[in-house]
């Protein structure tokens, strides 16, 4: 067992769609015991309203800095191997992936907490921003949701 | 000095621009460049309180002293994920 193997960081703000598979394989490590992925996608409602598509914005740099600063936080706080930190940017349909984190641990436990630090840091200072297209009109995300 | 100002989502809705370049006396802070903005862009002062301030991509607060050609961005709340 190699314990002074760097730990991996990837993180991406892209207009791409988001290949999980590909970041899975690319967090692949023969220490970790437990590999944990989250992904976001646009859902078809808000509070009773039909949602067509959702828009997401960024301010880019800011967005990969503030990625790069939630990885490497996981880093120090959790025996993580290796996280990949991707959000979409764009025109999203229904049923697309918005987001996807991948945590690459030796045993579960710290992987399921460093996923959850990981999304909800992201949700609160990652300048990303969603805009919500209705069948009757559009609206800014003003809540964490 | 000159400060440049970013604006994103609802601000940029809101001030009915993506960019602006502001004129403001040497070391002023991060508050007196808003003070000037809400003057001027009257349509961002409803979302002053929700707003966050980042210069050079790093989150600041209203006494962060700013300097000749900084970038300074106006954040709605966000809601990435």
């Amino acid at each position: 067992m190699n314990v002074s193997k760097p730990a991996r960081l990837h993180v991406e703000v892209t207009r791409d769609p988001i290949d999980l598979a590909a970041l899975q394989a690319g967090m692949a490590d023969p220490g970790a015991g437990a590999h944990l992925s989250f992904l976001g996608t646009v859902r078809d409602h808000k509070q009773g309203r039909r949602v067509l598509r959702i828009e997401y914005e960024a301010y880019v740099p800011m967005a990969r800095k503030e990625l790069r600063r939630i990885g490497e936080s996981l880093l120090e706080r959790w025996p993580v191997l290796g996280a990949s930190l991707v959000h979409r940017i764009g025109m999203l349909q229904v049923g697309e992936a918005s987001v996807a984190l991948v945590v690459a641990t030796a045993h579960r436990a710290a992987g399921f907490e460093a996923l959850r630090y990981a999304i909800e840091t992201l949700k609160k200072d990652v300048p990303i921003w969603k805009k919500e297209h209705f069948e009757d009109g559009e609206v800014w995300v003003q809540e964490g949701s | 000095m000159k400060i440049q100002v970013l604006f994103f989502a609802a601000a940029r809705d809101a001030a009915g621009r993506e960019t602006d370049t502001i004129d403001v006396p040497s070391q002023s802070s991060v508050r007196q460049v808003l003070d000037a903005l809400w003057q001027r862009h009257p349509g961002l002062v409803p979302l002053r309180e929700t707003l966050r301030v980042a210069v050079n991509e790093d989150f600041v607060a209203a006494d962060h002293v700013v300097g000749e050609g900084d970038r300074l961005a106006l954040l709605p709340p966000m809601s990435g994920g």
